[in-house]
């Protein structure tokens, strides 16, 4: 037989594993339990941070344009993309809470486009959706809140506006810029999001965001001081990626491992080490007789 | 190692001389890694979308449209490599025009080869493909698209009626025109005879050392998490664990609010701050 079996039950799968829900993440918030979450996008990415129990997963559309599709920024990214990732979230999940973003130009148009977008992510299996910026967004969170699609804004530096914002930087640095920030978040909280990603936002901001709203704070990049915090898969295990993020923070090495490892296979098949016995398959004597004489007589 | 981009002449050059060796890809960064290594080439069809991204058991749920989310954008990324992809289930079993169609399409996204797997009429599906200028390659022995025909997957030629089958498929998918022919879970022998007696190329997977070249799923050398574990790969490395353990690290990091660290943390200064306060109240 050439694998275990099609059917066993690795141990690795978990059965009945109980999901997080948003009532869960706000006891969290309310409790000081510090919520974490990573981008996912693959069967072994999320296993790996189910194993980690990280709390949060998301087929984050910045890590789809860059790690996945090696581009600069998150601008080609569609919808059909992110169900594409979610799904294998989906289906692999077990205890963590699904988030998932609707990506540039899938909710900017109308409240009605929105909805459309939100719901198909929702159906795929998302328990949350995610919308970038402020402005005419907070009028969509409004539209979504009120079919039952649970919605977290984004604020700081949103990569879906890299156009307008230019290079990733810090946002919330002047007074100005960092009250804009605070009303905005009033305004996202008033409109009914249960959270914000704070992308690259002091933490002396983001803390009294934090402590001042309902809201469930997640800090991305440079930002600290949130209910929670949120990493990129690939910055965090050193997978290579051309554009880097502005705080890159590195908790393993998988280029250089697994480049070893690949050295070291290309090395045993060529010195023939690899396949062993134990990775084929024989075929009896008797058999490869046969199997000699027969093909002897086609030819 | 050359950064010359593998061309299938090249390969097919190699024949008798070194072994061709043969992985996976299912991302950019990942296309980079292989990209470094010395592997000649890997592979991104359907089990990439199935098996390694949504976590099926086997590739047959995969959709052409899947794999094409992210086909495109790793031949872009990977520049050395011969980038190898097997047609989705469904999408060429039916005619020479369907299966001319998916690899025309594969061709449009980048892809250097494509891959049928199965015999008798899908010999002719090679045909039609290698007709038209697409570089081919077939797939026998144990073909996973056809796990519900086999029951499960099972080494197939350890008795001599199927080990003269699959080497007789093999000689018409060469005289039908692949360049490569993927020789799954045969024993060793039967694979090192058929090697000798092809001009083309074969990539044994679980096959024995005998063949041309070998297949392994990246992930399999890697250990990362697959959904089913095959008996023919060999672990070279154990990133689940070291992958776990970074995560682990970090989650511990943001309970204890050292994450972000100190140095990479997003700042205002003292004067800003002061004036944010007096504004907000």
């Amino acid at each position: 037989m050439c694998f275990d079996s099609l059917n066993s039950a690795d141990n690795w799968v978990y059965i009945n594993m109980k999901r997080l829900t948003l009532q869960d993440l706000q006891t969290f918030k309310a409790t000081g339990e510090a919520i974490t979450c990573v981008t996912a996008y693959d069967y072994a990415g999320i296993q790996m941070a189910e194993d980690a129990e990280i709390d949060i997963l998301i087929p984050h559309d910045w890590g789809i344009g860059t790690a996945l599709f090696g581009q600069t920024s998150s601008s080609s990214v569609t919808i059909e993309h992110v169900l594409f990732y979610l799904k294998g979230i989906v289906q692999s999940v077990r205890r963590a809470y699904i988030l998932a973003p609707l990506p540039y130009g899938a909710y900017e148009i109308s409240n009605e486009q929105a909805i459309r977008n939100a719901a198909k992510l929702i159906k795929e299996g998302a328990d949350s959706v995610i919308l970038q910026g402020s402005g005419i967004v907070l009028e969509r969170i409004v539209s979504l809140t009120e079919v039952g699609i649970p919605c977290m804004g984004y604020l700081g530096y949103t990569p879906q506006q890299v156009k307008k914002l230019g290079h990733e930087r810090v946002v919330g640095d002047t007074a100005q810029e960092a009250v804009t920030l605070f009303n905005d978040t009033i305004a996202m909280e008033k409109a009914g999001a249960w959270g914000v990603i704070l992308q690259n936002v002091p933490e002396l901001i983001a803390k009294e965001i934090t402590d001042r709203t309902k809201l469930i704070t997640i800090g991305l990049g440079g930002t600290r001081g949130c209910n929670g915090q949120m990493a990129l898969m690939h910055d965090l295990l050193g997978w290579p990626l051309d554009t880097m993020p502005l705080f890159s923070i590195k908790y393993a090495d998988f280029f250089h491992r697994g480049l070893a490892a690949l050295n070291t296979y290309y090395n045993e098949v060529q010195n023939l080490v690899f396949p062993e016995a134990q990775h084929t398959f024989a075929i009896a004597d008797a058999d490869y007789e046969l199997f000699l004489k027969e093909i002897k007589k086609e030819s | 190692m050359s950064n010359q981009k593998v061309t299938v002449p090249h390969l097919l050059s190699l024949k008798g001389k070194r072994k061709i060796l043969n992985g996976s890809v299912m991302d950019a960064s990942m296309a980079k890694i292989i990209d470094a290594s010395n592997l000649d080439m890997a592979g991104a069809g359907a089990s990439t979308a199935a098996m390694i991204i949504h976590g099926y058991m086997t590739p047959i749920p995969a959709t052409l449209e899947q794999v094409l989310v992210y086909l495109g954008p790793i031949a872009k990324a990977m520049k050395r490599a011969l980038l190898s992809a097997t047609l989705p289930y469904g999408t060429y079993q039916a005619s020479n025009e369907d299966a001319l169609h998916t690899a025309i399409t594969y061709m449009q996204a980048g892809v250097d080869s494509v891959k049928i797997e199965g015999t008798g009429r899908m010999i002719d599906r090679v045909h039609a493909i290698a007709s038209a200028g697409i570089p081919c390659m077939g797939h026998v022995g144990m073909t996973p698209q056809q796990i519900h025909t086999t029951g499960r997957y099972r080494s197939v030629g350890k008795t001599a009626s199927e080990a003269v089958k699959v080497y007789k498929d093999a000689l018409l998918l060469q005289d039908a025109g692949a360049w490569m022919i993927e020789l799954e879970c045969v024993p060793w022998k039967v694979a090192e005879r058929i090697t000798q007696d092809l001009k083309v190329l074969t990539m044994g997977t679980g096959s024995g050392t005998g063949c041309d070249g070998q297949g392994l799923m990246v992930h399999d050398i890697w250990g990362l998490r697959t959904p089913v574990k095959p008996r023919l790969a060999k672990q070279y490395e154990d990133l689940h664990t070291f992958g776990v353990n970074a995560l682990s690290r970090f989650k511990n990091d943001v309970k204890m609010h050292k994450f972000p660290p100190d140095d990479k943390v997003a700042e205002i200064s003292d004067d800003e701050f002061k004036q944010f306060l007096d504004t907000i109240g």
